[in-house]
């Protein structure tokens, strides 16, 4: 296959700060395994992929961090999950607002940073 | 694996030190062959286990001991590191490449979270690069779908304190209750301070040889390495620093057990003790299901059963493991052939598990590396 130049950086649609926004993934033809963040072509198989776009999904796992760790520019404490999303993956992100495990989730660009942008999960309200 | 025999096993305490990598690896480096009763000349290469340290690190310990003019090589594989520069070490002397390889892991961790695990600059910048979060995650998982409580955690922690009283190159050598575990600051729930382990400095040694090498120099060669797993991440498998995991896993470290006994040719009910990589307190838990030790949903039974403690069935971390002994990164993994040597020959004082004569070291690590070794005389 001709690889594809990948976006640089792309995690998520883009959208403004606080709207409701989508994780890019990849799903493979082949054996049907989602990835995220996207890939070339599936990294279990080799088969070829097309885009996938999760953004509904249920908290499994919450916790808080509360020591700044290396290299990071958010401000402590802030607040961690896994998000299942019925693709088959789960993925780790931030997490805004008040969610309890087992809340349906919604994903929204999150400003973490003055300069600074990314996909956080948050109960859904739509 | 029938030809690769244990000569000789070195260590430098795993602590806290004012003096450097190199003079931690060099002291590793010289009990190991004092222990052996080599010369530094007599070995055919070096292999020396590191993360953090600089360019040529091994060359700069070896160098401190003699000029031995052969190869030096540096090996890093994260957490598994020992454990890679260890299979290399044993494939060498299979082959026939080399007759007798000294293998150096050494580490000077700086204190706190361990940074540049290969996170993504994303994941690093927005608080996502920090491993505790994940062993979090992988403990809520496995208390979500398993008998296991907060408490079997801490139990975790006490049983390994525990033995470690009476290793002297432990970092901790001081029992602790389960309050004061439950009490400790919380790092990432459920996990608190003392269910963690602590990244810190030391260095382990091992010196390999062909077995009829040994025997032609007068050395007692009844320590053998049997078998070696040293396996890679799979589709399915999860662990740090990757931020997506399927639903579906499946485990690093059953593969590599498996490989390891197959090679060996013996059961996991033959094994007598266990050195696991207990990161943290639920690691050890799940380290269990996945060598084999006991059924998946049997975790906290296992434990509860004291079969893990010193004295139980299945003595596991009787050095104290990493949460005691604190976590030299590219140290750990020697280290715990280090006991495990020690074990064998029936050298390990008030903390001896009686007649052992198989044993288990199981490491793991970033990038997805894990490495299952079987050690038997």
């Amino acid at each position: 296959m001709t690889p594809t130049t990948p976006t640089a950086d792309q995690r998520y649609v883009p959208a403004s700060v606080g709207e409701i926004t989508s994780l890019l993934a990849s799903t493979c033809d082949a054996c049907s395994r989602t990835h995220f963040p996207t890939v070339t072509e599936c990294p279990a198989c080799g088969g070829v992929i097309h885009e996938t776009r999760l953004s509904r999904g249920r908290l499994s796992a919450l916790t808080e961090v509360t020591a700044p760790p290396p290299g990071a520019l958010i401000e402590p404490p802030y607040n961690v999950g896994v998000t299942d999303f019925a693709e088959g993956i789960r993925v780790i992100g931030l997490v805004d607002g008040d969610v309890i495990v087992g809340d349906e989730i919604e994903v929204a660009v999150f400003e973490y940073h003055p300069d600074r942008s990314t996909f956080a999960f948050r109960r859904r309200i739509s | 694996m029938k030809d690769v025999a244990i000569v000789g096993v070195g260590i430098h305490p795993f602590g806290r030190f004012d003096h450097g990598y190199r003079q931690i690896g060099e002291v590793a480096m010289r009990d190991c062959l004092a222990d052996a009763a080599l010369q530094p000349e007599d070995v055919d290469m070096v292999l020396v286990a590191n993360v953090g340290a600089e360019m040529a690190k091994g060359h700069n310990i070896v160098n401190r001991v003699r000029y031995i003019g052969k190869p030096i090589i540096n090996v890093e594989a994260a957490c598994a590191s020992g454990g890679s520069a260890l299979s290399l070490g044993a494939s060498l002397i299979e082959s026939g490449a080399a007759r007798t390889v000294l293998c150096v892991g050494v580490e000077k961790a700086p204190r706190g979270f361990v940074a540049g695990a290969g996170f993504e600059s994303w994941q690093v910048e927005s608080g996502l690069g920090v491993n505790p979060l994940y062993f979090s995650f992988q403990a809520q998982d496995l208390m979500r779908d398993k008998d296991v409580t907060v408490e079997d955690l801490a139990d975790v922690a006490v049983k390994n304190h525990k033995h470690a009283v009476h290793n002297p190159n432990a970092m901790y050598r001081r029992e602790i209750t389960r309050e004061e575990v439950l009490a400790s600051r919380p790092v990432c729930d459920p996990l608190t301070l003392l269910m963690l382990c602590t990244p810190n400095e030391g260095a382990a040694a091992v010196v390999l040889m062909h077995k009829e090498e040994a025997a032609r120099r007068g050395l007692d060669n009844s320590i053998r390495i049997s078998g070696i797993g040293l396996v890679s991440r799979g589709a399915d498998d999860w662990f740090v620093p990757a931020p997506s995991l399927q639903s579906d896993l499946t485990s690093i470290t059953a593969r590599a057990a498996e490989a390891a006994l197959t090679q060996a040719g013996v059961g996991v009910d033959d094994i007598d003790v266990v050195e696991c990589q207990d990161t943290d307190a639920a690691s050890e838990l799940i380290a269990y299901r996945d060598l084999g030790l006991c059924k998946k949903g049997e975790e906290a039974e296992l434990l509860r059963s004291g079969a893990t403690t010193l004295g139980g069935s299945i003595p596991v971390n009787v050095s104290g493991g990493l949460l005691s002994k604190g976590e030299p990164l590219g140290a750990s993994g020697l280290g715990q052939i280090h006991e495990l040597v020690t074990q064998l020959r029936g050298a390990a004082g008030a903390r001896q598990v009686e007649d052992a004569k198989i044993g288990m070291a199981h490491v793991m690590g970033a990038g997805h590396n894990a490495c299952v070794v079987v050690v038997q005389r």
